[in-house]
């Protein structure tokens, strides 16, 4: 078992394969050696976030390792392709979404990572430019001269 | 809450569509900055005008009055990179021109971040630079972009220059108009020269004129893959040919159309010479159209004849039966017009020269036989895809080969060969090849006559046996609810029937739902509309099935039942009412341990 203990200090235990999802942990468990019983501070994910992350770690620990670098190359990269309980993992408010995809990146979890990324990109496909801006609170900082210049580089996007 | 910039990159990675990135790219200063140089790799030119546009944007000089034009350069050498965090690059080097405009200072510091401050830089083609340097010079993340006053633009002209970094470029225009003059040509010569990290162009339909402009070039021989199969006049396929055969021995990759089997004895000829000279062809595509009378063609020998290093071959609708290249690794031909019977030549051939075949992908090929798979099983034991679609004279005898000898086997797709019986499909697992294949394909692969619970359990027994299966499909002769109500009902994620069609329809019936709601209105049954959208997708099915051969696809005698799921015509058979199932990852170990 291992020891993780969140930014405001709630400590989680659990098994270490589920733990060892996390390349980081995994790295930290090698270098820090077996009888180590310190819980493992992640100075960088909440207490509520690192629920989720652990719940996800769970569900997939028995998952097959991911496959060679030259596999991949040959699937297409789909974001539509994903998992029901994926998917219904991963249907949350957009802040605690954007939290977890950090917390994936700071823990190095590529599946989680993955998931994150498909599902804010799919957010984005076939949406316009303010119904973008509008999904993901952003304010246009383009002067009206800079967007113009921006369109009139990209022309050829819009010729059909 | 925002997302840093090494993450929005990954975000956005998962964004193919041209429409998509654009948008990105005008939503904020820091999308831009992200989106548009992905935007940018790939452009395609629809009419001359936006060409003409294009051609302006990279030949407008970099102004001489941009203070810090060095870490400019630096910084739109190190963007361009991907991924963008390698301790080395290699950047392309900056045309001697817009050099010289940036002025001496910028020169010299990438002299020095090249760690070679008297190397003949104008005369390379890339440089190695040293990021360490780099970073000393300018830190990463790069100031916003800026705009400067352009002494040759009437307006402030935006400084991000990420049309540099233009990888493929199509000109795809369909109007002849403009192509008419030897303007185009000289415009697409210039925009080549000037795009130092193109590699890839496809040139546009007939009607260029004074294209051996282009060739003659010198500063256009970075082009490594050149697609010519746009060109549908036959005088300009022979001049492009002997022009490439004379100028551009660089050529690693090239498309043809169709045009290159019509007239078969002078495009031999041609197809030689260029094979002759371009020694450095490892892959050849040729796109051929649809019912070509031609779809045996000669002329094709002579190219595959000579090709020394020849790695990956991919033809459409045209077919040659003598690969002989030592080298080869990747073939795949799809064919629109059966030929009559050629046996295992193909088989044999391939078997006695390319053992190094990873990929074999032949449709549809009806005559192979055991014999054959049998000496390309033994001859080309690296094999890790093999797709032989139709091949029905393929017998268990075939597959105990393949399962003895292809022992690095991933992919295996023996959908509609027929002659397999249900008992001795387990065979494919009697060898070394169940501990390597990860992905199955049994469409159609069943007769008629094929009890689905039968079906089921030797699917089941082989994908017990092979350990690392992450994908199985398969079809059935009839709706599989009928069969297993048990394993449909109560997870209805293990099967997937036609996938996309129970997530249209379901979607169909929410939106209806939703709308009968507000309306107070009773709702229609999702079967009011089930017709019109069985009908786009017969219209859907009719435009995909150009590529292939097979069949008039009748619509079925659908059953819009209320559990069963919906039973649209089967794109793998002519059967009508077919569960088309796709297993993967976990619901395969589900699928394992249900009780058939």
């Amino acid at each position: 078992m291992v020891k993780l203990s969140s930014s405001d200090g709630r400590e989680f235990v659990v098994a270490k394969e589920v733990a060892c999802q996390s390349v980081l942990i995994k790295n930290m468990l090698e270098d820090l050696g077996e009888d180590s019983d310190a819980p493992i501070p992640l100075p960088n994910v909440s207490g509520p976030v690192l629920e989720k992350v652990i719940e996800y770690a769970t569900h997939h620990k028995d998952d097959a390792p991911p496959p060679p670098e030259d596999d991949s190359k040959n699937i297409t990269k789909s974001s539509e392709d994903i998992e029901e309980w994926d998917k219904e993992f991963i249907n949350v408010d957009q802040g605690t979404l954007f939290e977890i995809i950090l917390a994936a990146n700071y823990l190095d979890m590529k599946g989680l990572l993955d998931l994150g990324c498909k599902t804010v990109a799919n957010m984005i496909k076939g949406k316009t430019v303010e119904e973008i801006r509008k999904t993901f609170n952003i304010v246009n900082d383009f002067t009206p001269e800079e967007e113009e210049q921006i369109r009139k580089e990209n022309e050829w996007c819009e010729d059909r | 809450m925002s997302l840093p910039a090494e993450l929005l990159l990954i975000i956005f990675a998962h964004i193919t569509e041209t429409r998509d990135l654009y948008s990105l790219a005008l939503v904020c200063s820091g999308w831009h900055a992200c989106a548009n140089p992905m935007l940018w790799r790939h452009v395609v030119i629809h009419s001359a005008r936006v060409l003409r546009g294009l051609e302006r944007l990279v030949l407008l000089p970099p102004p001489l009055a941009l203070q810090s034009a060095g870490s400019l350069l630096a910084i739109s050498l190190f963007r361009r990179t991907q991924p963008p965090l390698r301790r080395t690059l290699t950047a392309p080097q900056p045309t001697a021109r817009r050099l010289s405009d940036v002025g001496s200072v910028l020169r010299a510091d990438v002299r020095r971040a090249a760690g070679d401050a008297n190397g003949p830089l104008q005369l390379e083609r890339s440089m190695s630079v040293d990021l360490d340097a780099l970073a000393r010079m300018q830190p990463w993340p790069p100031d916003p972009p800026a705009f400067v006053q352009h002494p040759q633009a009437s307006r402030p002209v935006w400084w991000r220059r990420d049309h540099l970094g233009i990888e493929r470029l199509d000109i795809a225009t369909s109007s002849i108009v403009g192509f008419l003059s030897r303007d185009m040509s000289a415009s697409i010569t210039r925009l080549v020269q000037n795009l130092p990290n193109c590699t890839a162009l496809s040139l546009p339909p007939s009607g260029i004129r004074g294209i051996d402009l282009f060739f003659r070039s010198p500063e256009t021989r970075h082009i490594a893959h050149l697609d010519i199969s746009q060109i549908s006049d036959a005088k300009r396929i022979d001049q492009v040919l002997s022009l490439i055969a004379t100028y551009f021995r660089q050529l690693q990759g090239i498309t043809f159309g169709h045009l290159i089997c019509a007239g078969q004895d002078e495009r031999r000829t041609r197809l030689r010479t260029l094979a002759r000279s371009c020694q450095n062809l490892q892959s050849v595509k040729i796109l051929g159209q649809r019912l070509r009378i031609h779809a045996y063609t000669t002329s094709l020998l002579a190219l595959f004849k000579h090709c020394a290093n020849l790695r990956r071959v991919h033809i459409e609708n045209l077919c040659c039966t003598e690969y002989r290249n030592k080298q080869l690794e990747y073939l795949h031909v799809r064919l629109a017009v059966l030929p009559v019977s050629w046996a295992d030549h193909v088989l044999l051939t391939l078997g006695r020269n390319c053992h190094e075949l990873r990929y074999l992908h032949i449709q549809p090929f009806p005559s192979f036989s055991d014999a054959g798979l049998l000496f390309l099983t033994t001859q080309c034991p690296n094999l890790t895809h093999l797709v032989i679609q139709d091949a029905f004279l393929i017998t268990s005898i075939g597959l105990s080969s393949i399962a003895r000898w292809s022992t690095s086997l991933r992919k295996l797709d023996i959908s509609r060969c027929t002659s397999i019986d249900l008992a001795s499909l387990t065979t494919v697992t009697d060898g070394p090849v169940k501990d390597s294949l990860r992905h199955l394909v049994l469409n159609a692969t069943f007769r008629a006559g094929d009890q689905p619970i039968k079906v089921l359990r030797s699917i089941q027994q082989i994908a017990r046996r092979c350990s690392r299966l992450s994908e199985v499909e398969f079809s059935l002769p009839v709706p599989i609810s009928q069969v297993v109500p048990a394993l449909w009902r109560p997870d209805p994620q293990v099967l997937l029937f036609h996938d996309q069609i129970v997530e249209y329809e379901a979607g169909l019936a929410r939106q209806e739902a939703d709308l009968a709601a507000a309306q107070g209105a009773p709702s229609h049954p999702p079967a009011a509309r089930r017709g019109s959208f069985s009908q786009t997708l017969s219209a859907m099915r009719a435009s995909s099935a150009r590529s292939q051969p097979s069949t008039q696809r009748q619509n079925p005698h659908a059953t819009p039942g209320s559990a069963a799921p919906p039973s649209e015509p089967c794109p793998w058979c002519d059967r009508g009412a077919c569960a088309h199932v796709l297993l993967r990852g976990r619901h395969i170990a589900k699928f394992c341990q249900a009780s058939l």
